[in-house]
């Protein structure tokens, strides 16, 4: 600033006009790299989409293939939301996955073991999704633990109580129609697991976008003791942010159970690296930087079509594992990129700012 | 300058368990006048200054403001009797942008059929009015703050002090040139006599002496958890206030000391 303020010579009537002359350049230069990065995973989605229909339109271009993965990747993405939730204040949530397979064995252990009412079953499991959530409050607030060891922890358990609850065998016997119908139903044509998720993707993205609750889950990332100082009850976010990702990761059982029919011992921990693969990577689409809800739901996407795609032209199944973990690495990467980015583009504007304001924003005694 | 009082602290005491912090402090600020707060390390200014604020509740002794007592002693409740407090490392979130910062944890929202819907035009309005008329021109309300100087970030501490609806009547603001440089000091002081001006009172804590006797209207100076002076600023130079902040007393025989 102090430089600044010496460089200004006496004609700046002049140097004004370059300065404003170079801010719109810069603009346009900044928008273009702006607009790349925030719309750079939505077209990476439609490319993927094209280049594997041009070579292998009889299999991949069909309708009913892209029926079959918008539908089968529901559970997935609704992981990969519940997982957003506590990653927005920087919590990072490893129960989502055990907790989605607790869910799946739960529900079908009471209505088709038990014999309990469909109803009252999911009540129960989203109650144990509630309970669950505040665990790992707890956990973190009260005993001081970081998230992701404490969220680990209550895994294996969860782990461990689905394993004891089916008793280790696949329960397949006696699941009524009424509750397979919940996932395979559909309602004038569209399948009802996409009628759901798009229901939760608006609802959440409201919610963390149009309300305060988003932006202080952010503000938390960004200065836990300055988002208390400023009057938020940083507790009460942290629980609803916990409680949040184990109903949303209790429903997408609830959803993997009634489109299976079965409830398997060791369901879950599968599910965590894609959802925290299509959280890092959504965190480098639309709001760049930001770990956001429907980012996640494009990268799950983007994710799942090209390990699709992939497949169709003949590659092993185990590059699905592959490319999840590259999707992390890639996702980090191009997140911490474009933080360094915006970084550097504050910084430009605050010079070009008091480049501009020098004269006038001189200290008056 | 002989208007009542606005904050006053009487018998103030407060201690971390045997250490006692803060011990019988009373004090006044009236509007329109900038109360410099010094004190050596550990004399008991940031305590002192968690209770006006509210992150403290006082063991004994009484705050009131305008006349009220000041209960609960929680954050919201000295806001809402309106007191802010700018902290020294500002609390600000750097991953959010100026508006954002400035009306953290007090957003305001339009109820669309019950929902808290962020009005986030009219939020951007206001914080841009509120700067405007602080004199500053950071052109961008959505910028991330992570990239402004220390100076600017000061004045959006400020900022978010301003935009409330119950009207801050007491601004506390604790070093807030410590990190600054000597230009972007001057216009944060220039902004405090500013806030002055238009009738806040403000209380600065301060390490730096000569700068806030040129520009507090009187002085509280802590000694060891206590008031040892609490008066103009008229009369005191440079040394004689040290002599208060180290030695407790002005050593000159006549003076009024308290």
């Amino acid at each position: 600033m102090t430089a600044a303020a010496t460089k200004t010579p006496p004609g700046r009537g002049r140097a004004v006009v370059k300065q404003s002359a170079d801010r719109s350049r810069a603009g346009a230069g900044e928008r273009a790299v702006e607009g790349v990065s925030r719309f750079g995973l939505l077209g990476m989605l439609v490319l993927v989409i094209a280049v594997f229909s041009v070579l292998t339109p009889d299999t991949y271009f069909t309708t009913t293939n892209f029926r079959l993965i918008l539908v089968n990747q529901t559970v997935t993405v609704i992981v990969a939301m519940a997982a957003t939730l506590p990653l927005l204040a920087h919590y990072l949530d490893a129960s989502v996955g055990p907790m989605l397979g607790l869910a799946q064995g739960v529900s079908i252990w009471l209505i088709a073991v038990q014999g309990v009412p469909i109803w009252l079953a999911l009540v129960a499991v989203l109650a144990v999704g509630v309970a669950v959530g505040l665990l790992n409050s707890l956990l973190v607030l009260k005993f001081g633990m970081s998230s992701i060891i404490a969220t680990l922890a209550v895994g294996s358990l969860l782990m461990g109580l689905l394993y004891m609850v089916t008793g280790g065998r696949v329960l397949y016997q006696n699941v009524p129609p009424a509750f397979t119908e919940i996932a395979r139903g559909d309602l004038g044509g569209v399948p009802l697991p996409l009628i759901y998720l798009v229901v939760l993707v608006l609802a959440l993205e409201f919610i963390v976008v149009w309300t305060p609750f988003g932006q202080r889950l952010y503000a938390m990332d960004g200065n836990l003791r300055g988002a208390a100082r400023a009057g938020i009850d940083v507790r009460s976010y942290t629980i609803r942010a916990f409680v949040g990702a184990a109903v949303l990761a209790s429903l997408a059982g609830v959803l993997l159970a009634s489109r299976i029919g079965s409830a398997q011992p060791t369901v879950g921990e599968q599910f965590l690296l894609p959802a925290f693969a299509a959280a890092f990577l959504g965190a480098a689409a639309l709001r760049p930087g930001r770990v956001n809800i429907l980012g996640t739901v494009i990268a799950a996407y983007f994710i799942t079509f090209t390990i699709a795609g992939l497949q169709h032209l003949g590659a092993a199944t185990w590059i699905e594992r592959v490319f999840n973990g590259l999707a992390v690495i890639a996702g980090v990467s191009v997140a911490a990129w474009s933080v360094r980015r915006r970084r550097q583009l504050a910084v430009r504007h605050v010079e070009r700012l008091e480049h501009d304001t020098t004269p006038k924003g001189r200290p008056t005694p | 300058m002989s208007a009542a009082p606005v904050l006053e602290a009487v018998d103030v005491s407060k201690s971390y368990g045997r250490v006692r912090a803060v011990t019988d402090v009373s004090f006044d600020v009236r509007p329109g006048e900038i109360l410099g707060v010094v004190g050596d390390n550990g004399a008991g200014k940031s305590t002192l200054m968690s209770m006006v604020s509210g992150a403290l509740a006082p063991d004994s002794g009484h705050l009131r403001v305008a006349g009220r007592d000041l209960t609960p002693h929680t954050i919201g409740a000295a806001r809402a009797a309106g007191i802010e407090m700018i902290y020294q490392d500002l609390g600000l979130s750097d991953n959010l942008s100026i508006v954002e910062n400035v009306f953290l944890g007090r957003e305001w929202t339009g109820g669309v059929r019950g929902l808290p819907v962020l009005r986030k035009r009219a939020m951007r309005e206001r914080t841009r009015a509120v700067l405007e008329e602080l004199g500053i021109d950071l052109h961008d309300m959505n910028v991330l703050v992570e990239g402004l100087s220390g100076g600017q970030r000061q004045m959006v501490a400020i900022a978010r002090a301003l935009v409330t609806e119950n009207e801050p009547r007491v601004m506390v603001m604790d070093e807030p040139t410590a990190a600054l440089g000597t230009t972007e000091s001057d216009g944060v002081n220039a902004l405090i006599r500013r806030l002055r001006d238009r009738g806040y009172a403000v209380i600065v804590i301060s390490h730096r002496i000569p700068e806030i006797l040129s520009m507090a209207d009187r002085l509280l100076v802590m000694k060891g958890g206590r008031n040892v002076y609490h008066g103009p600023t008229e009369g005191l130079d440079v040394e004689r206030c040290v002599q208060l902040i180290v030695a407790g007393t002005l050593a000159t025989a006549g003076e009024a000391v308290r």
